[in-house]
């Protein structure tokens, strides 16, 4: 088409001069940018703004992408006007008037009066507004996909709930996502990564129940029917076993942890005696006491009956209360005794074994630890006769048949007697005026009475003589108990103590216990606090070996079920 | 007069402020591991958790701020201020909350995010006190307005002067100017790439490459002493030194546009980084009580 264009260039006389120009072409392009055929100017005046074609007498306006034209007073993409009407790009009016002969449309343009040269930006992207970036696109999109890949696919999994991930090709479940850190190789070796193993409602902290599905042995730190009475509240597991940390950590051994409540146990465990505690050092941590036995003598028919309790005594003064008579000190004392076998001093050892606990020890018996040195024998003439040990009737009726047979048949002699007699003695022999079974039952009424109250059984234990005229039940030994666990809230292990600084042996035994100085068994050999705090302290003393609340106490109460053998009786009796 | 920037607003008020928080972070840091191994479990983590969300909250809404004309809470100047240094002090709290511990979790990805909204934040931190001033500088203190209207000028005067060239001359200069291309896509704005064209001068109407305008410049140059009539070869002065002229304002533009772009351009990360990351603290809050 060839389009007669009118553009006013200014006013003259009062008069608008224009300026004409021929345009030809299918398509009249404007625009602001230097290459169209028609350029205006303005802000929003896009580089290649329109093009117009004609048609049928009328000119068709169509935008390029983005613009704009007003038309009729609305801003439209497209529009056809015709003669005697007008339309506007940006304040720069185009209007339509009658087509001089030749010329297919005419158009007058009166470009906008405000508008200068600097809007000729317009022509050209010189902000990156106008390219293919923009911030809220990708905004929304990266929101759309944290939110759907972090939220939404574990939500799903987890509403849908019976997804196998395995045969799913997820090889894990997305809820992984989540976690905090990794398991701890136990955990994660039973569980995988099995998330509401024990996690198993959302907004719910791990509750005990989901540790007890595996850990249901474990003893609570307090009985739960008594921790109503104790006004105690409840401790959750997750309290101190503390999941998803690097590095991995499982219990919370931190003193904190209990001297929160243990500091002022007055505030919460006023009907338990407990004492306050605050770490581990003179100042801060209760005196050591020790549980020791008491014997309870009642008088039962001619005799006695023991029933045995426990006392709790602090280390200073406490007294043992055994019924064993055993001098410590006379048994370590080299000039004194020696193992019958090599001549050797005794050692702490060859009475006391350590049980695998490493903390307890084995029960001590008369007849693998005493009867090597100490042999049950009453009659010189012989000494290969003993005595039974443990059954006071059985002594008075062995006695009796020794000297029964003894009497009435004394020319059997011992074979032994010739080898083990005295050289100042002339002859074992006895010799009975009377009748034989006279003079064996006065015989056996001296040795059994020897036994019981001069020698023999008396040397180790407490007997009481009855006014019982027969023989047989005349005497009670009184039964030995011994300790078998002095502190039973704490936990010791042995073996790492063998050694002390430069002492091995006897001599780190009796770095705590002192037994070469103990003269009666009444003693109580345990050690008081300041002998661990020689060596030992909480985080808060310099230059000890630091020990935490839980180096010996454990919070779960230990069920001290002493092994088998090793009970808190060592000698004869049943387990207190 | 000292030069007046953000980072010196009023003193350098909010470095102060973030030093003191840096320090109450390192503490709060350090006095943990007791109980467990630092992190954001313990109670200084949900601390320092706690600080360090509602910095980013704060710190995302200074786009809200910016936009809010009628606001009279603090000066813009003072927000962005603040945004700077308290942003810069959100790496090192959000790194003591998390003690550095990186898995491939949700929480790793607000980290991550986080880190790379800062390091884009501290990119356009740098690019604002720079490149204004070697803007001003490039443009010798005209403003972008007045070397458009320059050029603008200049463009119409040359095709003016081009009318009265031979034919052939015309269509190259005519070519040249019509077809110069200012900015462009994201590349040719960064780059302050030059893919301007024009009709090759004896070429059969091919078009050729005009970067820079040199070519035309030559042509024209070549052209001069070629001229039969006094009155031609004063038109083809006249040109060469429109031409000249108009180089230079060009290559003004395209370096004020180009620079402009860096000044820019970190945000078109900035931003949606910082949607995102709102998306993935959020996860990150959330999770942490849904797997309590």
């Amino acid at each position: 088409m060839d389009l007669l264009l009118r553009e006013a260039t200014g006013q003259a006389r009062g008069q608008r001069t224009f300026r004409d120009t021929v345009l030809s072409g299918d398509a009249i392009t404007v625009g602001s940018a230097p290459d169209q055929q028609i350029q205006i100017l303005g802000k929003s005046v896009h580089g290649e703004h329109a093009v117009l074609r004609a048609s049928q007498g009328r000119l068709s306006v169509r935008c390029r992408r983005g613009a704009t034209i007003a038309a009729n007073g609305k801003r439209v993409r497209s529009a056809t006007i015709g003669p005697g009407e007008s339309f506007e790009i940006d304040g720069n009016s185009l209007a339509v008037i009658d087509a001089p002969a030749g010329f297919d449309l005419a158009l007058e343009l009166v470009p906008d009066p405000d508008v200068d040269a600097s809007a000729y930006e317009a022509a050209f992207s010189t902000d990156l507004e106008q390219t293919w970036l923009s911030r809220r696109g990708p905004a929304w999109t990266l929101l759309a996909l944290v939110l759907l890949i972090a939220l939404g696919a574990p939500l799903i999994y987890l509403q849908v709930g019976d997804i196998d991930v395995e045969r799913s090709g997820a090889g894990t479940a997305p809820d992984v996502l989540w976690t905090t850190g990794p398991l701890h190789p136990a955990h994660e070796l039973a569980m995988g990564n099995d998330c509401t193993a024990c996690h198993t409602d959302l907004f719910q902290r791990v509750q005990d129940e989901d540790c007890r599905v595996c850990h249901d042995a474990l003893p609570d730190h307090v009985e739960l029917d008594r921790a109503g009475e104790l006004q105690l509240s409840h401790t959750r597991c997750a309290t101190c076993h503390r999941e998803h940390n690097e590095p991995e950590l499982l219990v919370v051994r931190t003193d904190a942890q209990c001297t929160d409540c243990h500091a002022d146990p007055e505030d919460f465990v006023r009907p338990l005696r407990v004492a306050a505690v605050s770490g581990f050092s003179a100042a801060h941590h209760p005196e050591f006491k020790a549980t020791l036995l008491r014997p309870v003598v009642t008088e039962a028919g001619t005799g006695l009956s023991f029933a045995w309790r426990d006392q709790i005594e602090s280390i200073d003064g406490g007294r043992e209360q055994s019924n064993l008579v055993f001098p410590h000190d006379v048994h370590l004392d080299e000039v004194k005794v020696r193992n019958p076998n090599d001549s050797s001093a005794m050692s702490c050892g060859d009475c006391h074994t350590l049980s695998e606990d490493r903390e307890h020890f084995r029960p001590i018996r008369m007849e693998n630890h005493c009867a090597s040195c100490h042999e049950l024998t009453f009659d010189v003439t012989a000494p290969d006769r003993q005595l039974p040990h443990g059954e006071p009737r059985e002594v008075a009726f062995a006695i009796e048949g020794y000297y029964a047979r003894k009497f009435i048949d004394p020319g059997q002699s011992d074979d032994t007697s010739a080898r083990r007699r005295r050289p100042d003695r002339a002859s074992t022999a006895e010799s009975c005026r009377e009748s034989p079974s006279v003079c064996a039952e006065r015989r056996t009424r001296e040795e059994v009475s020897n036994q019981f109250s001069v020698r023999g059984c008396i040397t180790c234990h407490a007997v009481s003589e009855s006014e019982a005229s027969d023989i047989y039940s005349r005497f009670q030994v009184h039964p030995v108990r011994l300790v078998a666990d002095y502190f039973d809230s704490a936990r010791f292990d042995h073996v790492s103590h063998l050694v002390q600084e430069n002492k091995t042996g006897d001599a780190a035994c009796l770095t705590c216990h002192r037994a070469d100085t103990s003269s009666t068994s009444e003693d109580l050999l345990m050690p008081a606090l300041d002998n661990c705090t020689q060596c030992h302290g909480d985080p808060s003393v310099p230059e000890v070996v630091t020990l935490q609340c839980v180096g010996c106490h454990e919070f779960h109460p230990p069920s001290f079920s002493p092994a088998p053998g090793a009970t808190n009786v060592a000698l004869g009796e049943s387990p207190r | 007069m000292i030069h007046e920037n953000v980072l010196r607003f009023r003193n350098a008020r909010y470095l102060w402020w973030s030093l003191g928080l840096l320090a109450l972070s390192v503490v709060l840091y350090f006095t943990q591991g007791d109980r467990q191994p630092p992190n954001g479990g313990t109670w200084q983590g949900y601390v320092l958790g706690s600080i360090g969300a509602a910095l980013i909250v704060w710190l995302s809404l200074l786009g809200v701020r910016k936009r809010s004309y009628r606001s009279t809470l603090g000066s813009v100047q003072g927000w962005v201020s603040a945004h700077v240094y308290l942003g810069l002090a959100l790496l090192v709290v959000a790194t003591l909350h998390s003690a550095a511990q990186v898995n491939w979790n949700v929480h790793t990805l607000a980290y991550v995010l986080m880190c790379l909204v800062i390091f884009s934040g501290m990119y356009g931190a740098y690019v604002y006190l720079e490149n204004p001033r070697l803007q001003t500088r490039n443009r010798a203190g005209a403003t972008r307005e007045a070397l458009f209207a320059e050029l603008f000028e200049l463009d119409r005067q040359g095709l003016e002067i081009a009318e009265h060239c031979n034919p052939e001359v015309q269509a190259v200069v005519k070519s040249a100017i019509q077809r110069t291309v200012i900015g462009g896509g994201v590349a040719q704005q960064l780059l302050g790439r030059d893919r301007s064209k024009m009709i090759g001068y004896d070429q059969g109407g091919a078009t050729v490459d005009n970067a820079d305008q040199q070519p035309v410049i030559d042509l024209v140059g070549r052209i001069v002493p070629r001229a039969e009539k006094a009155s031609e070869a004063a038109n083809l002065q006249a040109l060469l030194t429109l031409l000249c002229r108009r180089q230079n304002i060009l290559r003004r533009l395209r370096e004020d546009i180009r620079l402009q772009g860096w000044l820019k351009v970190w945000l078109y990360m900035h931003v949606p980084l910082t949607v995102a990351l709102l998306g993935a603290l959020s996860v990150h809050i959330l999770t942490t009580f849904l797997y309590w």
